[in-house]
């Protein structure tokens, strides 16, 4: 697997060196390159700005074939993101039929920080907030607000 | 010494009854020598098929040849006695004059040698054979045998001692005897054949040039570092494979060091290191069979030797021990290609552990991994094609391999899909090797492949007719590779030829009157010897091969009348002359200074082509055959120079590339 690692530090490099705005990546565990922890800074305009979000970047060992997972470990109320522990997101591009090994991680966190401008109540995990998304859209932004004041400071 | 010649010629011509047609063959371009050049181009497709067939077959025919050591010893008493029935005068006035020419054949000798015992053997007593032996699969049996007898049972001082003698009788040639006992010392037989050959092909001037060029090859030999690889070999017929392990290559950083080689141990673990850093750290095998100090390579004058340092259980060079137990042995030559034996399977070879180690050595290949204007272009066409593709509507990220990430680059295994992406073998193996083989989904555009699909199904219309004609108008052929393969072959040549130079001029003078009757004399005896070594089926494929044959045994022993025959009956343009001669020059000089080397990139190289794989000038993406074009054009007045290098290169195969 020498090659997939080597694929790993040259995307870390990358990421780190360039970041896209309001992200931040550091290895969880400096002898592994394969978990990323993530900061990643709610987007400015949405109800979850202010908001310091901590996630974990997992790449499977035989990356890139395989899609990493990418888990939200700051509570987050959001449509596409479990309200659990777990805080598995929902991400299109990180289906296994639709992840492409020419898929960099960089997009994969844009991607991410995208799905918190745009929630996709149309292919949620979370039906309730969801369901409040599309239908009372002010109690949803007031509700995330406060989620995020709690857990993501 | 005119009469020696005269006299043992006839005889030898009428007596061989087997041979006959041969002999008669090679008997008119001692005469009027044109009947050979006109043939050439058709002699030569032979001789590509012949290589080829040697690549497939030598090895195993060496392996029997091998396994049929009785018979060696007597072949090899029976080669060297041959000339003594006639009777020891004769037999060594006729040699003497040939002797004086020895330091040119020695190259011949060398470059043509796959198994470097045979080709030195060979040069001796059956010179067409050695000349063909590394050419054609069958040949290899009888020389491969005789010369291994030779080597084998009998000692160097055998070979020396008859040239010296030789020598002496030759009133003209005592001059040269210092000199030539030396080089003589590892064959006889490169000397009588090769020396001949030489001497008697090229006029003065012709010498002169090629000297002239191998002096300038020298000075841009020392910008290659001498390098050898070591890569598993795996004997088809062996009954279990040998050890396995990963290809090692060693660059020399100054071209003097010995690498050592022996059993791996952890103490002496060198530190993986990128392939292409020089480097002379030993190499280890990780088998029982092998000493701790087991054999050496090393590189003199581009040319690559190897050396048994005391081992136990011995090193074989192309299945011939080099020494008995525990001592050590002389340096013997080795061959871009050659195989290395190290040890003998113990306890059955049951185990990894017990087994022996089988080697096959590359030398002097770095060439073949740097910038060429044939990869560069071949490279740049690959990445217009993947600029365009982005360009189409792909992502348009970069031409990096998707995969790694990293960029694609000439001389990396690259993968190119039907949809035109690309990426590194080695990254792409996984997903073309994955469960939905051999359907192929690209991960980058997703295009599904079906990689067994029929390849003449694939629709053509005139649009990408067009553009592929106009693909092709490159020129196929650049000045820089042109100029590296002289380079190189010049470098070859360099240290031979200075001393052969004089020696040949006085022996052209002395022998002069001569010439043109010993070729003849000597493919007599050539044929005579082998043909009792013969088994049937062998025979049937010489018959077949009969015209290749001559051919080629005509070139290797009389190459001095076949250069004779081109430069009279066709015109042949300076250029080429000049490289002819550097190439054979470069093979004699190879012999005493890197017959790995000029065997190598030499001759072929001139053509465009590497020594052992066709190379494809076009690039791999256009199939419309104009190589066969290009080489028809340039071809016809380089065919006559691949013959003699495919005389004397016998592993090199391009021939069959250029001429299809």
């Amino acid at each position: 697997m020498a090659n997939s690692q080597r694929r790993i530090t040259k995307e870390l490099a990358e990421v780190t060196s360039d970041p896209p705005a309001g992200v931040t990546v550091s290895l969880a565990n400096e002898s592994n390159v394969h978990e990323w922890n993530i900061m990643m800074d709610g987007p400015p305009g949405t109800p979850y700005a202010g908001g310091k979000f901590k996630l974990l970047l997992v790449l499977p060992t035989d990356y890139p074939f395989k899609a990493p997972t990418l888990n939200f470990k700051t509570k987050i109320w959001h449509p596409n993101v479990t309200f659990d522990e777990k805080g598995s997101m929902c991400l299109g591009m990180l289906k296994g039929d639709v992840w492409k090994p020419s898929s960099k991680i960089m997009s994969i966190l844009t991607a991410a920080q995208q799905l918190l401008v745009e929630p996709n109540p149309d292919d949620a995990v979370e039906a309730s907030i969801a369901q409040k998304f599309k239908e009372d859209k002010a109690g949803f932004i007031k509700e995330a607000q406060e989620y995020t004041k709690k857990y993501a400071n | 010494m005119s009469m020696y010649a005269n006299v043992p010629s006839q005889p030898w011509l009428s007596s061989p009854p087997t041979f006959s047609r041969r002999t008669t063959t090679t008997s008119p371009p001692l005469s009027p020598a044109s009947p050979t050049s006109p043939t050439r181009s058709g002699r030569l497709r032979g001789l590509s098929y012949l290589r080829t067939y040697t690549q497939q077959h030598l090895l195993s025919r060496e392996s029997n040849s091998h396994s049929s050591s009785n018979s060696r010893p007597n072949l090899g008493g029976r080669a060297t006695s041959y000339p003594s029935p006639s009777s020891s005068n004769r037999a060594s006035a006729p040699r003497s004059p040939l002797s004086p020419v020895i330091p040119p054949s020695p190259t011949q000798a060398t470059p043509n040698r796959t198994t470097s015992p045979t080709a030195q053997r060979s040069t001796t007593e059956l010179s067409p054979p050695d000349s063909i032996a590394p050419t054609s699969g069958w040949l290899p049996t009888v020389g491969g045998q005789s010369g291994v007898s030779r080597i084998g049972t009998e000692p160097q001082s055998t070979v020396a001692d008859a040239p010296s003698a030789l020598l002496s009788s030759n009133a003209t040639s005592s001059g040269i005897t210092p000199d030539l006992s030396a080089s003589m010392a590892r064959t006889r037989s490169e000397t009588a054949g090769g020396a001949t050959d030489i001497s008697r092909n090229e006029t003065q001037d012709d010498m002169s040039q090629s000297a002239n060029a191998a002096s300038n090859a020298n000075g841009n030999a020392t910008s290659q570092l001498p390098s050898i690889r070591f890569i598993q070999h795996q004997d088809p017929r062996a009954q279990r494979p040998s050890l396995a392990f990963s290809p090692m290559a060693r660059i020399l950083p100054t071209g003097k060091e010995t690498i050592k080689v022996g059993r791996y141990s952890e103490r002496e673990a060198q530190p993986v290191q990128p392939v292409n850093v020089p480097s002379a750290a030993p190499v280890g095998f990780k088998s029982k069979v092998v000493s701790r100090r087991h054999c050496e390579f090393w590189c003199a004058q581009g040319k690559w030797y190897i050396k048994d340092v005391k081992s136990s259980s011995g090193t074989f060079l192309n299945h011939i021990r080099l020494s008995s137990p525990n001592t050590e042995s002389r340096p013997f030559p080795i061959n871009d290609g050659d195989i290395v034996q190290l040890g003998i399977d113990f306890k059955g070879g049951e185990e990894m552990i017990f087994r022996c180690v089988k080697i096959r050595v590359e030398l002097n290949k770095g060439w073949q991994n740097g910038p060429t204007s044939f990869n560069v272009a071949s490279h740049k066409r690959l990445r217009e094609m993947m600029a365009n593709q982005s360009k189409a509507g792909g992502n348009g990220t970069s031409q990096d391999c998707s995969i790694c990430l990293g960029p694609i680059q000439p001389c990396q295994s690259l993968f190119v899909a039907p949809c035109s992406h690309t990426w590194h073998y080695k990254c792409i193996r996984t997903i073309i090797n994955g469960p939905h083989w051999p359907h192929f989904q690209c991960p980058n555009c997703r295009m599904v492949a079906d990689l067994e699909a029929d390849l003449d199904d694939v629709a053509m219309d005139g649009e990408w007719e067009d553009y592929k004609a106009s693909e092709t108008d490159e020129p196929v052929v650049p000045p820089a590779a042109v100029n590296r393969a002289e380079r190189q072959s010049s470098t070859v040549a360099t240290n031979g030829s200075e001393n052969t130079e004089s020696m040949l001029a006085a022996v052209l003078s002395a022998n002069s009157n001569h010439t043109t009757e010993q070729p003849a004399e000597q493919a007599d005896i050539d044929s005579e010897v082998p043909s009792d070594d013969y088994d049937a089926g062998i025979e049937e494929t010489a018959e077949e091969f009969e015209n290749l044959h001559i051919h080629g045994s005509a070139e290797s022993e009389s190459s001095t009348v076949l250069t004779s025959a081109h430069t009279t009956t066709r015109p042949v343009d300076i250029v080429r002359k000049q490289n002819s001669s550097a190439v054979s020059n470069g093979v004699g000089s190879g012999s005493i200074s890197g017959p790995g080397r000029s065997c190598t990139p030499s001759p072929v190289a001139i053509d465009g082509m590497g020594p052992m794989t066709p190379r494809n000038d076009i690039g791999p993406f256009v199939f419309d055959g104009t190589a066969g074009r290009i080489a028809a054009s340039t071809g016809t007045g380089h065919s006559a120079m691949n013959l003699d290098s495919a005389a004397s290169v016998p592993q090199a195969i391009p021939e069959s590339s250029i001429e299809t």
